[in-house]
Order: C-alpha cells, then structure tokens, then sequence
C-alpha cells in the first residue's frame, strides 16, 4: 500500500529508442533519405478524362491518385482531371466505387484517356492486412474485416460489441458495470490456445496499444475493423501475433468541403433480470429450521416473538424487515453520448477531427442526506485528429492526435460489490437508516441501522459512506512519411512511422465512517429508541485516501519498404519490409522486474504474386526478438507461406458467372509466437527472483520481540531456456459469390502450440519455494469460422441485407507434464480442453443419516441425510480427489454465432440482431449462496475491522431445498444449514449450468428525412432512430442473466433503450 | 530481386549489431540466491529465514496440539477452523488440515524449512568475511533446526523423507521421487544432527537482549530428549498396527518389535539434558519467585506464581520458547470480566468439564480416587464461604467440582463465580470476578466469542494482559513454552519408569519437584493419605497412570496433551469420550449447572498418524499412504 502512495514523478521525454546510438543513426538515414528524395525530381502534368466502358460517358468524381503518394485529384462534371505526377514514370490509379480499380504508367504522356469498367465482384475491395492493405482479391490469408457500421451499440465500450458480430472472435461479456474496464468483454481470437495468456494483440493504426484503448474507440471514428487470425496474416507480428490481431484503422480526412457528422443518442439502461432473495419471514423461519435441522439443540437465532411480531409487522421499527434491493438500487438510468466530427479539406492538407463524449450512469441510489454521490458517474471525452499533408508530389505526411479523458466518480468499491453487499445481508437485523427522532433531531449525521450483537456490514452505509474519484488520460501522438522511391526503382515507396503516447491516472476515496445506530425498547419508560454503537470510531467528516496511481508510456517506430509493380500485365508482385521497435514503461509497477521497459524489435517481411488474377501465392515472415528472453533464446523466425485461386477468373467459368459470381479458394500455413507467457510482468525467467526482504519470512527474537528480522525468500528459479509459445496454424478457406447476392465466407483452421509455458510437477519434499517452469505444454485447437452475407436492392426502393456469423474454436491438450494417472485416466488433462473443469459427479441428495452410514464416505467434513452424494468413481469405497471427472462444456464458450436482418423502404429502415452462445458451462458459487453463513471480512484499505457479513437467501433456495419434512433429493439446494458445509460446496455437478443462450441482441428501427426536405436546409443526412439491446434472453437457466456466467451475484447485464438523432452536413 | 537482398542485409545489419543492446535492459545486480550469501548481515538474515518455520506453538489454528484434541471446544460457528475439523474427526486426505507436508491450512511448510537449512548449510562457509566462530555457531543453529523440522514431521507422519542435502531445481524430478525412509533411519538422523549442533551451540546466549529466542545448547539438549521420549513411547515402540507398512521396495517402515534400550536413552537424555539447563541456570519458577508489590496472601501468591510460569517473560523455568505473537490466543482465553462497550476479547477458548475433572484435588489425589472428595455430588450447586473467597465469590453459588481443588486448578482455569486476579487488580481483596450466566456480562457476546463449556484456559492468560477501558484488549506478550523444565522432569521421571521394575527413590523426586512447586505433598505420601488406591505409585503401572496425570496436569493447554495421548497409544480411550460443557446459555444457576453434551468424539486406529496429502501421492506415486487414509 505504501508505494501506491508515493507521488509519481514523470520523467520528461518519452522515445527511449533514442538512446540508442546506432538505432538513432538508422532513424537519421530514414528521415534524410526522405527529405532527399523529395526535393530531387522534377515535376510533370498529365490530364485527361475518364469514360465508363459501358456507355462511353465520362465520370465525374473518380478519384485519380498517384501511386505511392498521396497526390490525388478528383475528376469534374465532364470527367476530365489535371494532376501534377512526380516524375515521367509514376503511376496513376483511378478508382471509383462500382469501377474495377485501373493503374495507368505515365511513361512520359501528357495526356491519358483511361476507360473504367464495371466492376462486377468488387474484385478491388482493400482489406487492411498488417502493415499496410491489400487487394481483396489477392489476400490468401484469413481475415475477417467487419463493417464499422456493425459496431455501433448503445454502450460506450466497443469490446461489447464484437460477439457474434465478428466471425472468427469468441466473445462474452460477463458484467454490465459502467466503468473503467468493469464491463470490458472477454474476446478471444478463434478460441482459447494457449494455457497461460491468449488476449490479442491490438493494434489501432498499427500501433500495439491495450485492451483499454479498443474499448474506448467511436465505432464512428473507425474506418476499417479487421481480425487476422491465421498464420499467415500475423506472421508480421513474429513472436506476438499467435492469439490473433485486432487491427483498427481510423478514419482520414477526404479532398472537399467539410463534412459534418453529428450523433446524439439518449438510452434507458436496466438489469435483465433480478436475482430474487426470499421474504424476510421465509428468512427467518428458514435460518431457524437450518439450526435446528443439523442441531435439535442449537439456540434459536429468531425467536418465535420476533417472528410473530415481524408478520403482524407491528413494529418496523423493533422488527425491521428490509429490502436491501430496493433500498440500494434504482430501477434504471439514463445515459447519454454525443459524437462529433467534422472531415474534408484540399489538395495540400485533409483532415478528420472528430470529438465524443458520453456519460454513463450507475444504478445506485444516492441518499439525499450527502451531498456527494456516489453513483457510478462515468464520463468519457475524445479528441482525435487525423491531419495529411501532401508536404510534395512524392512526400506524404500524416500527423494524428487523440486524447482519451476519462472521470470516474462511484462507489468506494466498485458496483459490483454493492451487488455482493446486498447478498451478505441479513434483511430483519437492522434498517439501513433510521429516520431522526427527536432525541436525534440535531444530529448531524445519517443514523445507520447495525446491530450489537457485533458489527454487521450495512450495505446502505457502505453504498452511502463515501466514493471513489478516478481519472485517466491518455494523450496518443503519431507521425507517420510516406515517401515515393520511384526514382529508386520502379514501384517502391517507404513509410517512416513514428508513435508516442502516455497514459496517467490516478484514483482516490473520501468517506466518512458511519454511525451506527441500534433500535430498541428502553426498559424503563416503554418507547422504542435509538442507541448509538460507536461513538467513538464514527465520523462526521470525511477521511481522504490515495489509491492506485499511475503513469505507462510507450514509444514505437516503424519503417517500412514497400515495392509493387505489374509486369507484363500478368505478373502482380509485392514485397515489403518493415522494421519496427516497441518500447514501453510502467512509472511505479512494485517491483524491479516490472519496472524495466517492455520492449521489441522486429524484423519483417511480406512477397507477394499474382497471376492474371487468378493464382495468388504469398510468402510471409516475422523475425524478431524480446527482451524477456535470455540472449540465447531472444531471437525468432516465424514464416509462413499461403496460396490462392479465384476459380471464377478462369476462362472456363465465364458461363458460370451469373450464377456463381466469385469462387475462390485459400490455404496458409505458418507460424507465429507468443511472447507473453505466463503474465504480461513476469518476464526474464533467466533470472532468479529472490527477496532479500521478506517479511513473512522473517522471524523475531530479543527479550522484548523488538528484534524483528525480514528473511529471503525465492519467489522464481531461473531457467535459461525459457522462451516464446509456438503456434503451427493451418487455414483453408472458401470465398463464395452466388447471383451477386450472397457471400460466403468461410475458413477451417487448426492450431498446434507448442511451447507452452507451464508448471512442472514437484514433490512438496524438495522444499521449493517456487513453482517450476518450462516450455512442455503443448495444445491442438481448430474449428471453423465464416459468414454469410445477403444483400438485395428491390426495384421499389426496398433494401434488404442480411448477415450471420458462426465461430467454432475448441482446443485439447496434447502434452502437459502430469504425475502418473494411469491407475485413476480420468484425471488427466490430455485430451480435454484447456478449460475443461474437473469435479465430482453429485448423484443425488442423501435421503437421510442411514444411507450415509451406508454409502462410500465423503472426505469434505461432517455430512449428513439431505446433503450432496458424490458418486464413487475409482471404487475405493471413499470420495476423495481422486474421483474428480471432467465436469461440462469449458468455461469459455465454444461456439459463438449471431444472425441479423437490416432492410429499408423509403425513408424507415429496420434491423434486429441475434447472438447466442454454446458449449459453455458455468458454475453457480455455492458458498456466496449458502444462506445464512456468516463470516467477517477486514479490509485494511477502508480502515474497516471485522465485519460480519451473513448470506442471503436466494428464493429459488427457499423454493427448493431438502427438509426433514420434504426429503426431496433432487432439490436445488441440499440441507440447510447455518455453517458452510464443505462437503456440499465441493465443486461438482450440483451447481453446474449450461451457459448456452440465445438473444436478441438489438433491434432497431430509424426514419430519415426525405430527400426534399433535406435539400431545402442543406443537409445530407437527418435520421431519427430507437434502439433496444438485450430486449429477449432464451436459455434454461433463470436465476440471472445467462452470459454472466458464474459472475451471477455481481453487477448485472443490462437491457438498453436508445434514442438517436444522426445528423450529416 | 537484388534490391530486396541489398535492403534486406542492411537492414538486419542494422538490427543485430546496434540493437541487440536495446533489449539488454536487466542490470547487473538484480537480486540472486548468492546475494544471500554475498556477506556477514545477509547470511544472518538467511540464517532468521531457517527460522521462520518454526511452527508457531501458540498459534491458534497453526499448532494443532491446542485445539484439534480433547482439551479445547469452540462454539458450532468455529467449528470449520482447523483445530474443530481435526478434533471432530474431519481430517481428510483431499485439503489436510495443519499440513505441514506442503505448508497449507495453518501449517508451515516444512520441507521448505528444511531446504532453506540444507542451502544455508551449503553456503554458510563460503560467505567471505564472516569469522569461522559464527560460520561453526550459525551452522550448529540450522542443523538444529533441520533435526527440529524432521522430528516435528516423524511425530505427525511416522516415517518421512528425510531430505539431507537441497535438490537442484535443474533435477528431472521424474528420476528424483524420494521415498519414505524408515522411521529409525529418521530419528537417528535427528539425533545425529542434534548431537552435532550441541557441540557448538552456547549454554547461554551472549546477546540475550538481542537473541533471545535463538537455538541454545540447553534447548538442543530438551529437544533431544523429546525425540528420544518419542521413539521410545508405544506408538512408535512396538506398535503391532504398523507392521503391514513398507515401502515400494517392501521393507518395513516400522520397526516392529518393542525395544526396552529406547527408554534408557531416553532416560539418558533426558538426565543430560536436565543437568545441562542446571547448569545454564534454568530452574522451576516457584511461589518465592513471584514478586508483587502488594501484600499478598499465600494462596494468591502460589496462584500467581504458578500462572507466571507459563507466562511471565522468559521466565526462569522456560528451557525454549517460540517468539510469535501469541496475543490472539490469549484474547480467546480471557473471559470478559466487567460490561464492555464493544468486545475487544473473543473468549472461546473453553476446556471442557473433563479437563476441569482432571486436576487433583487439593489433597493432591484425583478427584475419583480421593477418599475425602464428594466425587458422586460434584455436579451440585454448592454456595461460597467467606474461606473459599480467594477461589470463589463469598456467597455466590457454582458446582461442587468448582471447590476444593489443587492450586494449579485455580491457576490454570477461569469459571462461573470464580476468581480472576490481574487485570489491573493485584489486590487479592478485591479481585475481578466471572459472572457467565446468560444475560450476565462473561456470557455470550457474539455467537462466535463465548465459552461453550463454562471455563477458561486461565493458565494462558498472562496476569498484566489487561481490558482496558471496556474496548482495548492490551496483552502482556510472552513468549509461547515449547519445552519448560517441569517438562524435561517429567519426562525424565516417565523414562526412569519405565526402565525400572518397580519405581524407586529417584522416579518419585522428579515427578515430586514438579508437586511440591504446586503447593502438593509428594506422590507417595498424597497416595498414602487420601487415595483409595494407596498403594498406586508401588508399582510401575500403577506409578505410570501417576506420572501420565501429572503430565497432563502440569502441561495443560501448552499444546503437550495431544502430543501425549497419541504416544502413549491412549488416543482410542481419550479421543471417543464426550465433550461435556455447563449449559452456558441458561440464567439460572440450576439451569447453568447441569452438564450439556456438545459433541462425542471419535478417534480410530488411523487417527494417530498425519494422512500425507493426496496430491503428494499423485505427483510421487513413490510415497506410501500411512494405514488407514
């Protein structure tokens, strides 16, 4: 705690890799080079018009750009264009949508008349592969490129929106808490591989940046959003890229007037569903029966006075009866979100800026009493802007800015633990507040309810008693050249990029302690009055404490080559180097390891050919190195190589293109790494960790223990071996066009990791003080993913597109060191998935005390009739760990899918989108639902000193549980009981549930303005729409929202209303 | 392609000459294994790191011999603690609880205690700069410690592995899987290495002031005499239920035949061991020792003394004590004595009616053999005269079992209507005294902080720990007895027993010092005078039953008694009985004394020996399981 509290300096500067002084001299080269290069050559015009080939008109608008730079003119209302081209042998490229994509050798003429032919399969779509884009058509590896149109959901948290949206992401969002990475949804690209760390790597604008920054981007800002998923895609990345990459690009400004887009958009956020507690009387009368069911003698916890006077409910005062649900929570809150941005510009310099903001609010009451709040209050601003300059014909630069502002006001623990409080609360102790009776009326305070029978957890004054400020700011600056070799050889360019950007937070608490007030009966005069309990350690003033406090930076540079050219109108050849050098820092990370810089470098490389658009072949690499590594061991090659044919471009299928408009078919096979093993700050595994001041191995001595002496301990044996994951992949895919209409996607892919970075059995005899790692795992995945995609224009006027996604990901475990099984198989990893569970198998409930005495004995503590019976697999008469089985589907779902419809007519357009999961189970916590078991809780950090908490009672408990009256076996909950019962909380099958569920996801329906309107006030675009998210849930479990999985008692899922107003100047 | 071949080579020119050096980011020093070792201060503190796995001795929840036997009950919320689950017959081979094989649920591991001394003692003598007097004293310190940890495993698992040097973490540990060596080859080690450490350890330590609580040649001697105790007791001697026990290859773990030559080593030791804490000047704490400002009666002075020698601070008697915080455990021991605003003491720490039945009466006999006691109306009400008054409140009505006790009665337990002296009130004329009837302030508290039986260990409870204020819990810290004198007599007086036909002269004088300190006459003479069995301490059995009782007495609520039972191979007659309590949460005084069952007990064979857990037998299918887990 203490060095959380240590004030953050921040050193000035940030590029690190300017350090270094050969790096700083390639650097220099780089930027010479391109000063060089741009001053050195002479100008030259071209002009001419451009004609459709159909009917021999001209075009109006094909955007004309010289190859290699960012030189681009548009052509005018008679299709005619000027451009000023560097040199005598650049290349043009006109483009215009509908139109196959033609490049044109100046070769020295003055003036080109181009025809443009219809452009049948958009055979010229570009998709973003990494470090730069591709023709779709000649891409043979496996990228899924979503629509960023599909990722507007009514959240402020893009992570949410990718299950089911995206084919190829395993997706689940486990809690709907607005806040800071609160309800970041877990994504995996094509399933879960490896056995330690398997988050993607995300790169926005090429940049490696986190999980926290993909969050927070517009969906309005994003211009393409693709997955690279198989080898061949993410063999760039080398040693990183073997949990897939997420790579999103921004939007840039384009030549012409600005233009203005505006989204407001209001929505009504709820829980889906509830989770329901038992009555206060249930309660009572059920904690009774739980005493006196294991105990005949055990002391009542509620007499039958108090019950009697609770349900005549004669005294809410003496005998409260209280609702902490409702006492703690609204029924909904509204949240709003504003987007802004603004694109357009001329021939020297475009620009994109756009601003966001949005304030999502928690749905947590805020007593009137205080006069701060401490709901959940998160506001988030963004600025970004994408400036290119076209500094020469041959020199492009673009200058990008974003700043991320986020504030966080809520609960001093989070939301979710407001959730648990509820859960830990007795409902007929106490009243979360007492209302100020005379002898009170001057006091200052709020009164809360406690109880002096030892201090319980009031989670009313736990909400109430203060909150928690957080702010975080990131600034991201990012500078990239684009230069022109053509003067070099023909078809090369280079791109120097340079990033930088910084992220600071800091997080505090302020908060009184409570008064806690108990009621009763004054002996003497008969009223009921209110005693206070702790006079002494409550306050009226608020106490101030710093929390988590921080600073990363990273630096990353990139330059690249690249070199493309058409020979003899047949041969389509690329190629391409890129350098890059990564660099990050963490200003107070807690412990040495942590606190050196993060860094990489990379060495890598793409070849490309194409054959008459028909026959594509492609050769990939990444080499490059990590500093986690020992020297020995740094370094990595990660080929891979791929192949494609577009059967559709063959000559013998011009009969079939009618029909089926584009078939093509793509296989990879490569490799990549995964440097981050185990987790992302334990690192140099060729070094020992040894403290040399470990206090809880210290040991005291003297005539007073005034001699306390920390010891040594070793935290890590180093291993000198220890290096990246490997992953062998394996992808074949299938592009389908039929009519025009329908697109298929699809992939097959497999996956063999090797090198998995995972424990090594020991015996406790050895007296480590450390696990033992080494690169022994080794996993299979495969699977399939893919798309369909349906798009009709009506000749009325009506638009109907229609989309589904399915991703298949499942894994098992080859190799893993494991101690002999062969006397007990079913213990073994091997052949089951990663997260596979391991339990018992509950049979039943006992039907009473006999059958115990004559069943296998349970090794979990006392057990009696009514509680769990656990099937003896090895048949050793006993239940002991050695009967555990795999139990269920993994607990990361295996299947995610999602289908939706979107169609217009005129000026309404409708949409609806389902998603749903499978082979996914979960399991519900038996011992946060065990009612009535209490515990005390400490917690340092809030100065709180033993709490008591006691359980709540689920109502589907008290509806269904063993009795002695009702010796129901097959009840939901066994005997009660008011201690934890560890042979029932045993993990098992009893409280395994089938996570898989369908939704609706959203709907939506939205009117724009006719077209005559939005003349008269000069606007593009005027659309009105209402939005509904998580409006239908269909699964079999009932207790809470399905996709929470076991994060049931926590923060639930949201159901969103939305209204929006889109504006386009 | 040659302009790729040209930019290609340059650049990874580039980047292997000039940037190898970007990822070279680890400094020189960062913290190694030989920086333990790099000099004198660092060595010391890898010396305090052998340490720190001593189990903690008065550690609720840590030593098992508090709470996990027949001396102690909790109330039914507690009883998922370690000590309640193994004490109610709970013990499983899945999560065992105070494994101290592993190091899980309130155990230190062990074996990593034992491989921080094998590394100490691999490198102590290669640390440049630090003199050979401290490399001989400080390796004589973690032999000692080594031989602890291995004979703190053979009395809880039998025979263990013995684990001489550290293992490379490099080892294949497929090729490595260490069996179970037999249970001679483990004491003979512990002694072995327990001999080698007296050699060198100090009778006293230089630097008490700083040290104390660091290794002595007295403590090793204690030590050495508790093992040999151990090895020759009927658990291990003997024991015919062992026999089937072998190991992968087949040979016994066990020695199966009874073997009288263990007693006389023992008794050997034993004596040594005496005549070494003589002469380092330890001795029994006795009433004369007890200084108090005030004037006192002598039977508060006995009283205080005899409290004071287990809690008075380093006192005279202690031969090794541990120096954790004990305060938890005398939070949970002291009733609380006045009406306090919050509840600063938990107070659950309650010996049930048969230790209370236990101690002698003041005649010094047992109470069912003593001839003058109302044994039969014990469990009566009986009212307090003005001449009980420094036992009992005058006038106030408690159980006949309540009066009439040895002093060591008194001392050692707190009860309904009895007497607490200290906490801030040494004036004997005005003492605390324990109302716990329901409702009244000593009763229950908190479903988890009062006694279930009616009594309290006040023997643990130090006499200046103090509730002040009605809030603030202030404990007089002491240092925890692992081994006192009284003990080692003891000990000496059971092996002298058992090596001799009939008792003699020199049997009787030990067992008779630790009396006499109690304010008792001398076996012979007590029995003689007031027992119905007069002529019990003739013969060896009969002197055998005496000297176990007194140990039982003598060492109540030290963590000895469970220990005790299970060597003399008494467990199955000691571990089946019920628990018995007052009924705590009546008002009346009729209603409170009559005797409440709150938990029979059940121990079988299996019972006596430590399950080895479950997951250790996976990962070295080499391990045998002890019988019966």
């Amino acid at each position: 705690m203490e060095q959380k509290r240590t004030r953050v300096f921040t050193p000035p500067g940030g590029g690190e890799f300017f350090y270094i002084p050969l790096c700083r001299k390639w650097l220099f080269f780089s930027v010479l080079f391109t000063l060089v290069s741009t001053v050195a050559f002479a100008q030259h015009e071209v002009t001419g018009t451009v004609v459709s080939e159909a009917d021999n008109q001209p075009i109006p608008g094909v955007n004309v750009q010289v190859v290699g730079t960012n030189l681009a003119v548009s052509t005018d209302l008679e299709g005619k264009y000027t451009i000023e081209v560097p040199n005598a042998n650049s290349v043009l490229e006109f483009s215009f949508l509908g139109m196959q994509t033609q490049q044109v050798e100046v070769q020295g003429r003055s003036i080109i008349r181009v025809v443009l032919t219809e452009d049948v399969g958009h055979l010229d779509e570009v998709v973003v592969v990494a470090f730069g884009t591709q023709k779709k058509a000649s891409v043979v590896s496996s990228i899924t490129t979503v629509n960023p149109q599909d990722l507007k959901v009514p959240s402020s948290n893009l992570t949410t929106a990718l299950a089911g949206r995206v084919a190829g992401v395993i997706g689940f969002q486990r809690s709907g808490e607005p806040g800071i990475g609160t309800d970041d949804a877990a994504f995996f690209v094509r399933g879960v591989t490896s056995l330690s760390y398997n988050v993607p790597l995300i790169l926005i604008d090429g940049v490696e940046l986190t999980v926290r920054d993909l969050a927070r981007l517009q969906p309005d800002d994003i211009a393409s959003f693709s997955i690279l998923k198989d080898a061949s895609a993410a063999a760039l990345y080398g040693a990183r890229g073997a949990n897939g990459v997420i790579y999103v690009t921004t939007k840039e400004g384009t030549e012409g007037p600005p233009n203005y887009d505006i989204r407001v958009e209001s929505y009504l956020s709820t829980p889906t569903r509830k989770l329901e507690v038992a009555d206060p009387v249930t309660y009572m009368l059920m904690h009774n029966e739980a005493v006196r069911t294991r105990d005949p003698l055990g002391l009542l916890p509620y007499s039958p006075e108090k019950v009697d006077q609770t349900i005549a409910g004669s005294n809410p005062f003496l005998y409260p009866t209280t609702d902490w649900h409702s006492e703690l929570l609204k029924d909904y809150t509204i949240n709003n979100r504003v987007n802004f941005s603004v694109n357009g510009g001329g021939k020297v310099a475009r620009y994109y800026v756009s601003i966001a903001g949005s304030q999502d609010n928690g749905i947590l009451k805020v007593p009137k009493l205080n006069n701060f709040n401490n709901n959940i209050d998160y506001k988030q601003f963004q600025l970004r802007s994408n400036v290119n300059i076209s500094l020469t014909s041959t020199t492009g630069l673009k200058m990008s800015f974003n700043g991320n502002f986020d504030d966080y006001n809520g609960p001093l623990y989070g939301g979710a633990k407001m959730y648990q409080n509820i859960m830990r609360s007795n409902p007929v102790r106490f009243k979360g507040y007492y209302e100020k009776d005379e002898e009170h009326q001057y006091t200052n305070h709020i009164l809360f309810g406690n109880h002096v029978d030892g201090l319980f957890m009031n989670p009313f004054a736990e909400m109430a008693r203060g909150y928690r400020e957080t702010g975080i700011s990131k600034y991201i600056a990012q500078v990239e050249i684009t230069q022109n070799l053509e003067s070099l050889t023909k078809g090369l360019s280079g791109v120097l990029k340079v990033h930088a950007n910084r992220e600071s937070g800091n997080s505090m608490r302020r908060f009184y302690n409570p008064f806690y007030y108990q009621a009763g009966r004054n002996q003497v005069t008969g009223q009921t009055r209110l005693t206070i309990l702790n006079e002494e350690s409550g306050t009226e003033n608020l106490n101030y404490q710093e929390t988590d406090k921080f600073v990363e930076s990273a630096t990353y540079m990139e330059a690249s080559l690249t070199y493309k050219r058409l020979f003899a109108e047949k041969y389509d050849v690329s190629g391409m180097l890129v350098y890059t050098m990564n660099n990050r820092r963490f200003a107070n990370p807690g412990n040495l390891i942590a606190s050196l810089p993060f860094r990489n470098i990379g060495l890598a490389g793409r070849f490309t050919l194409g054959y008459l658009e028909r026959y594509f072949a492609e050769f990939n690499f990444g080499y490059n190195a990590s500093e986690r590594f020992h020297k020995d061991y740094r370094w990595g090659f990660f080929p891979s190589a791929g192949v494609g044919w577009i059967v559709s471009n063959e000559a013998f299928f011009e009969n079939l293109k009618p029909v089926v408009s584009l078939l093509k078919f793509k296989a990879t096979y490569g490799q990549n790494g995964n440097d981050r093993i185990a987790n992302e700050f334990d690192r140099f595994f060729y070094l020992s960790l040894v403290n040399l001041n470990n206090d809880t191995r210290g040991y005291t001595t003297g005539t007073d223990f005034n001699n306390f002496r920390p010891g040594i301990s070793v935290d890590r044996y180093q291993n000198n071996q220890i290096a990246w994951e490997i992953a062998d992949k394996m992808n074949l895919g299938l592009e389908l066009g039929l009519f025009d209409k329908l697109t298929l996607e699809a992939d097959y892919f497999t996956e063999h990791r090797r090198n998995i970075f995972a424990r090594r059995i020991t015996s406790s005899t050895l007296g480590l003080e450390a696990d033992v790692f080494a690169n022994i795992g080794e996993t299979k995945g495969r699977g399939i993913d893919g798309r369909l995609i349906y798009n009709d224009n009506f000749a009325n006027g009506m638009w109907i597109q229609g989309m589904a996604n399915f991703t298949y990901a499942t894994n098992k475990v080859i190799s893993i060191e494991e101690p002999d099984y062969s006397a007990t198989p079913w213990l073994s990893r091997v052949g089951h998935p990663i997260n596979q569970s391991w339990g018992f198998i509950a049979e039943r409930l006992f039907v009473d005390d006999k059958e115990v005495a004559n069943s296998p004995l349970q090794t979990f503590g006392e057990y009696r009739g009514g509680d769990i019976k656990y099937r003896d697999i090895n048949g050793d008469g006993r239940i002991t760990g050695l009967d555990r089985v795999p139990i269920g589907n993994p607990v990361d779902p295996e299947i995610i899918y999602g289908f939706g419809l979107s169609m217009g007519y005129k000026n309404v357009d409708f949409s609806f989108f389902f998603q749903g999961l499978l082979n996914e189970s979960f399991w519900i916590d038996a011992y946060a639902t065990s009612p009535f078991v209490r515990y005390t809780y400490n917690d340092d950090d809030a100065n709180i000193v033993s709490y008591t908490l006691e359980n709540q009672l689920l109502k589907a408990w008290a509806d269904s549980h063993w009795s002695e009256t009702n010796r129901d076996v097959y009840a939901l909950w066994p005997r009660l009981s008011e201690q934890a019962v560890s042979n029932n909380l045993q993990h098992s099958t009893w409280f395994m549930q089938d996570g898989s569920f369908l939704r609706l996801k959203s709907a939506e329906i939205g009117y724009s303005l006719p077209a005559n309107l939005l003349d008269r006030f000069k606007i593009q675009t005027f659309r009105v729409y209402v939005a509904g998210t998580n409006l239908l849930t269909f699964s079999s479990f009932k207790l809470w929202d399905p996709e929470m999985g076991g994060n049931g008692l926590g923060y639930p899922t949201q159901r969103v209303f939305s209204a929006g107003i889109q504006i386009a100047l | 392609m040659k302009i790729f071949n040209y930019i290609g080579a340059v650049l990874a020119l580039v980047l292997m000459g000039s940037c190898q050096k970007y990822l070279d980011i680890v400094p020189d020093n960062v913290a190694t294994l030989d920086h333990a070792f790099s000099n004198e201060f660092n060595t010391e503190r890898y010396l305090l790191t052998c340490y720190s796995y001593l189990p903690n001795e008065g550690g609720i929840n840590q030593n098992p011999a508090l709470n996990a036997g027949d001396e102690i009950w909790y109330p039914d919320q507690l009883r998922n603690d370690n000590g309640p689950v193994v004490a109610q017959g709970f013990q499983s081979v899945t999560s065992p609880r105070f494994d101290y094989w592993r190091g899980f649920n309130g155990a230190q591991n062990l074996y990593q205690g034992i491989r921080a001394c094998n590394i100490f003692l691999e490198n102590v003598d290669g640390v440049l700069g630090l003199s050979q007097n401290l490399k001989t004293l400080w390796a004589a310190e973690a032999k000692f410690l080594k031989a602890y940890y291995h004979f703190y495993l053979l009395r809880m698992y039998g025979p263990i592995v013995v684990m001489d040097e550290s293992v490379p973490v490099t080892a294949d540990f497929d090729e490595i899987r260490q069996e179970r060596n037999t249970l001679d080859e483990g004491f003979a080690y512990v002694v072995r290495l327990l001999d080698e450490a007296m050699e060198t350890l100090p009778e006293t330590l230089q630097f008490a002031n700083r040290d104390m609580g660091r290794v002595t040649k007295p403590i090793a001697a204690a030590v050495k005499a508790r093992v040999l105790i151990e090895y020759a007791s009927p658990l291990f001697n003997g024991n015919p239920v062992y026999q089937g026990l072998v190991n992968a290859a087949g040979e016994p773990l066990f020695p199966t035949a009874y073997d009288p030559g263990k007693w006389e080593m023992a008794a050997e030791a034993c004596k040594e061991a005496i005549e070494i804490c003589h002469a380092a000047g330890i001795s029994l704490y006795r009433k004369s020792d007890y200084t108090s400002p005030f004037q006192q009666n002598d039977t508060t002075l006995l009283k205080a003394a005899l409290r004071s020698r287990v809690t008075e601070r380093w006192n005279q008697e202690l031969i090794w004590g541990h120096t954790a915080n004990s305060d938890n455990t005398q939070s949970q021991s002291m009733p609380r004595l006045y009406n306090y605003i919050t509840n600063p003491v938990s107070s659950n720490h309650a010996p049930p009616i048969h230790i209370a039945e236990m101690y002698y009466s003041e005649n010094g006999v047992p109470i069912e053999e003593d001839r003058d006691y109302p044994y039969e109306n014990r469990f009566f009400l009986k009212t307090a005269e003005q001449s009980d008054r420094f036992h009992v409140e005058p006038g106030q009505q408690t159980a006949v079992l309540n009066f009439n006790r040895e002093t060591r009665f008194y001392a050692d337990l707190a009860f309904d209507r009895g007497v607490w002296f200290g906490n801030g009130k040494e004036l004997d004329t005005d003492p605390w005294y324990i109302h716990s009837r329901r409702g009244e302030f000593a009763s229950i508290f908190e479903i988890t902080q009062y006694s279930v039986t009616g009594y309290w260990p006040k023997k643990l409870v130090n006499l200046k720990s103090e509730v002040r204020g009605g809030n603030q819990f202030i404990p007089y810290r002491y240092a925890f007895p692992i081994l006192r004198l009284a003990d080692l007599y003891l000990y000496y007086a059971e092996a002298l027993n058992e090596t001799r036909e009939t008792p003699d002269a020199e049997v009787y004088e030990y067992v008779d010092l630790v009396r006499e300190r109690a304010g008792l006459k001398g076996v012979v003479e007590s029995w003689a005078a007031h027992s119905r069995n007069p002529d019990k301490p003739a013969t060896r059995e009969g002197m055998r039953e005496i000297i176990q009782r007194e140990r039982l007495i003598e060492m109540a609520f030290e963590g000895k008694r469970f220990w005790d039972i299970r060597r003399w191979k008494q467990g199955i007659a000691y571990f089946n009985k019920p628990i018995r309590g007052w009924n705590v949460l009546e008002t009346a005084a009729e209603d409170y004394y009559s005797v409440r069952t709150l938990f029979t007990m059940s121990f079988s064979e299996r019972d006596y020996l430590w399950p080895i857990p479950e997951d250790e037998l996976v990962n070295n299918p080499s391990l045998v399981q002890n019988p019966g887990w």
